[in-house]
């Protein structure tokens, strides 16, 4: 990406650093996708971490419910 | 990204079956400070500028992953010419030049359709030969570094102009950020928001809130079946206090204990059930305790000989029913077959009047035949005595005896005999026929008394066989002067006595063990079930505390943290993009500046200026670019279609020119003069002479007027081609001026 250090300095100066955790990751792979595929590539990678979040927590719900 | 490289410059190209191109064509630069590419529209002057786009960025030129970075019209746009064979290989070459030597960069388009892909092969000014990645990095590094940067520093496309001219100011922006290089950055803004992250992390927010929800209802549900068990309990003398485990263990120990004694006391083997370790093992200590207790209650010695006795009652009781019912059914024959004969007569004096009517029938007969024979001799005597002479003596009547003078016999059996004789016939054919009537009744009447004689001797048969029965049913033989009833009657008043000295011994037995059950069973169930609920509430009560729970916080948070740091990215490359564009405006500024107000020459507008602003469209910062003069107030309202293209113009000049670091020193202005007046194309053509001391210049124009300024106007040395015509199937026809 063109402006990537242009964007983590910004980012830096983000009172709560958005690049802890995931952030840095996220923007890494944000970056990969943007450049190899643009906004479809970031619609999918968006899709996916959410997919991932989304299973894992139906899967804990599930059990709550069950252990009720 | 760019290294130390000299400036370079265009020499030649080489386009072979390329957009509108079919057998190669050659253009020569020669490294002239201006060329000039002249003709109508389709006459095959962007194809020539498009395959320079295309050997450098190959499908990024028309197919970029960026939406924004892509130009409309070429949208669905065919690389290969449509009217070569495929002997015809498409396939550009650029030569370029450094002052030393020369460097040759050829695209090629291999296989064909959308299987079709671009391969690109490049002799470097060194002498080496690149392909693949290697030569693709060669060219980002060595010529330029990438399209956004060719569009925004070396050829400002027809496109970019007219939006520019646009006065929408979102579509200004979006053509001015393309031409800053910064259409990167607001695509990337704007793809993030379309993640929709916020609704994805509130769904979660609303999963949790509704499991906790759902875990306050059920605690309340639990509870309330706790307060319903307490109650029942109370109902069995349960104090609150009572329902532990050490008072189940108690209880337990008591019923133990009874049901043994109980169960030694009735006979049976001792209940053998172990007593309950832990609260767990209450639910199984009930169960099987009951089950015994079931058990016994079928198993007890008085219960037993009372299920007995009532059998035996009822088997007696049976046949005391089938014989009372047999018994009625004979005397109802019988008192059939009595009132019958009573009505009708008995056999015998049935069978005696039918013997009766069968002898007179004979008589009246034999009766009858003899009179028919005298009637029919009297008849004859008639005839006979007609046929003779009148006899002179007196003779008797055949037919009533009298005596008759002889010549009167004739004419006194005419008057007499047929009366008579007829009327004793009637006589006796009647009383035939009264007995022909008779005897079938009669007939029937006897076949009556048969079938309730037979009836009465069934009945009697069943009857019989019922005292058969019965005797058996009492186990002894029942002779002909006993009374079964009376029999039975009597054995069933002695069960009947024996059953309820049975039955009280049996209560007592099965009172004992309602009274275990009662006692020590139902509470220890009820402390059970409040020891359970109690239990699951407490798990509940931990349910926020397990590892589940604690897992749906965590991704609750992740969720979160993408959103946040999805926004944080958003907002930063909004904020780089405004930086980055202040920048570019800076770098390009006084020179663009100069450059419009000489090329606009606007009395009103005697100095310009590119205000980079911001704003937010649809949840996304924006760069907002609006055109000042140097009080601030916006220009656009008082600048022309003229003014427009040359602000357009006057940007990339200034962006073009300030980018020091680019090798490739060459500028394209693809149709520059769109609403330009006269005066304004002399001094663009200016201007362009100015610029060509530094780049090399590249114009198309379909504007005859325009070449005749240039070549009047511009000092440098210059190339001119003319685009004469075009024709699908033979491509453009170049025909050099100079």
């Amino acid at each position: 990406m063109q402006f990537r250090e242009q964007i983590i300095n910004e980012l830096r100066k983000n009172p709560e650093d958005a690049l802890r955790g995931e952030g840095l990751s996220l923007f890494d792979d944000v970056e990969t996708a943007f450049d190899r595929g643009g906004a479809n590539a970031i619609a999918k990678l968006f899709g996916e971490r959410q997919s991932a979040i989304q299973t894992e927590f139906d899967a804990n719900l599930q059990k709550l419910k069950n252990a009720m | 990204m760019l290294t130390d490289s000299e400036p370079i410059g265009l020499t030649e190209l080489r386009i072979q079956a390329f957009r509108g191109v079919t057998t190669q064509i050659r253009v020569r630069f020669d490294n002239a400070p201006v060329t000039i590419l002249f003709g109508g529209n389709h006459s095959g002057k962007s194809s020539i500028l498009n395959a320079l786009d295309w050997i450098l960025f190959s499908k990024d030129c028309f197919q970029g992953p960026l939406v924004t970075d892509r130009l409309r019209e070429r949208v669905l746009w065919e690389t290969r010419n449509r009217h070569v064979g495929r002997s015809l290989e498409t396939t550009c070459t650029a030569v370029l030049s450094n002052g030393k030597a020369t460097c040759e960069l050829t695209r090629s388009l291999a296989g064909a359709g959308s299987r079709s892909r671009a391969t690109i092969h490049i002799d470097t000014f060194d002498g080496k030969e690149l392909t693949g990645e290697t030569a693709e990095h060669f060219i980002s590094t060595h010529v330029c570094p990438s399209f956004r940067d060719f569009m925004s520093t070396v050829y400002l496309h027809q496109e970019v102009i007219r939006d520019v001219l646009t006065i929408k100011p979102e579509e200004r922006g979006d053509a001015i950020d393309r031409l800053l290089g910064l259409a990167p950055l607001r695509e990337l803004a704007r793809t993030l928001k379309d993640a929709k992250l916020g609704r994805f992390t509130q769904n979660l927010d609303n999963e949790i809130c509704v499991i906790e929800q759902q875990v306050d209802a059920v605690r309340r549900d639990r509870q309330q079946r706790i307060d319903q068990r307490v109650s029942e309990a109370a109902e069995h003398k349960l104090q609150p206090q009572d329902v532990t485990f050490k008072h189940a263990e108690h209880l337990a120990h008591q019923s133990s204990k009874r049901s043994k004694t109980v169960a030694s006391n009735a006979g049976l083997p001792a209940p053998e059930v172990p007593l309950p370790a832990t609260e767990k093992d209450l639910e199984r200590y009930t169960r099987e305790s009951q089950d015994k207790l079931q058990s016994a209650r079928t198993a007890l010695p008085d219960v037993k000989k009372l299920s007995e006795l009532n059998q035996r009652k009822t088997a007696l009781s049976d046949a005391r029913a089938v014989y009372e019912e047999r018994a009625r059914q004979r005397n109802h024959a019988k008192q059939r077959l009595a009132d019958f004969t009573k009505e009708k007569g008995d056999r015998i004096k049935l069978e005696a009047e039918r013997a009766r009517l069968q002898a007179c029938r004979k008589v009246k007969s034999n009766e009858l035949a003899q009179h028919d024979a005298r009637a029919a001799a009297v008849r004859d005597s008639i005839q006979y005595l007609q046929a003779l002479p009148s006899p002179a003596e007196a003779q008797q009547c055949p037919v009533c005896g009298a005596t008759i003078r002889g010549d009167d016999l004739l004419e006194h059996l005419e008057r007499e005999a047929p009366e008579r004789l007829d009327a004793r016939s009637r006589s006796l054919s009647q009383e035939l026929k009264r007995i022909d009537t008779e005897l079938p009744q009669i007939n029937q009447t006897l076949r009556a008394l048969e079938q309730l004689e037979g009836d009465l001797c069934a009945a009697e048969e069943h009857l019989r066989s019922q005292r058969e029965a019965v005797g058996k049913v009492l186990q002894i033989e029942i002779t002909k002067d006993d009374d079964p009833k009376a029999l039975l009657d009597r054995k069933l008043d002695q069960l009947d006595e024996e059953l309820a000295a049975r039955k009280e011994a049996a209560d007592n037995r099965l009172s004992e063990l309602d009274d275990i059950e009662e006692q020590y069973l139902v509470p220890l169930k009820l402390i059970d079930d409040i020891l359970r609920e109690r239990a699951r509430l407490q798990e509940l009560g931990r349910m926020q505390k397990r590892d589940e729970f604690k897992e749906l916080r965590t991704l609750q948070r992740r969720a979160a943290s993408l959103k946040a740091a999805t926004e944080a990215i958003g907002v930063a490359a909004a904020a780089v993009s405004q930086y980055a564009a202040k920048q570019a405006v800076q770098r390009a500024g006084q020179r663009s500046r100069d450059t419009f107000v000489k090329i606009a020459d606007n009395p009103e507008v005697r100095d310009v200026r590119l205000v980079v602003g911001e704003k937010s469209v649809g949840g996304i910062l924006r760069n907002e670019y609006t055109i000042q003069d140097p009080d601030g107030l916006s220009v656009v309202p008082i600048l022309s279609q003229g003014d427009m293209n040359a602000l357009a113009i006057a940007l990339l000049i200034g962006l073009g020119l300030s980018a020091d670091s680019l090798p490739l020193r060459l500028m394209i202005f693809d149709d520059p003069t769109q609403s330009l007046a006269t005066p304004q194309k002399e001094r663009l053509a200016d201007v362009l002479d100015d610029i060509a001391a530094s780049r090399q210049i590249v114009v198309a124009t379909m504007d005859a007027q325009f070449l005749d300024v240039l070549k009047s106007r511009v000092t440098k040395r210059k190339r001119v081609y003319e685009f004469r015509s075009w024709r699908g199937t033979d491509g453009p026809q170049i025909a050099a001026l100079d």
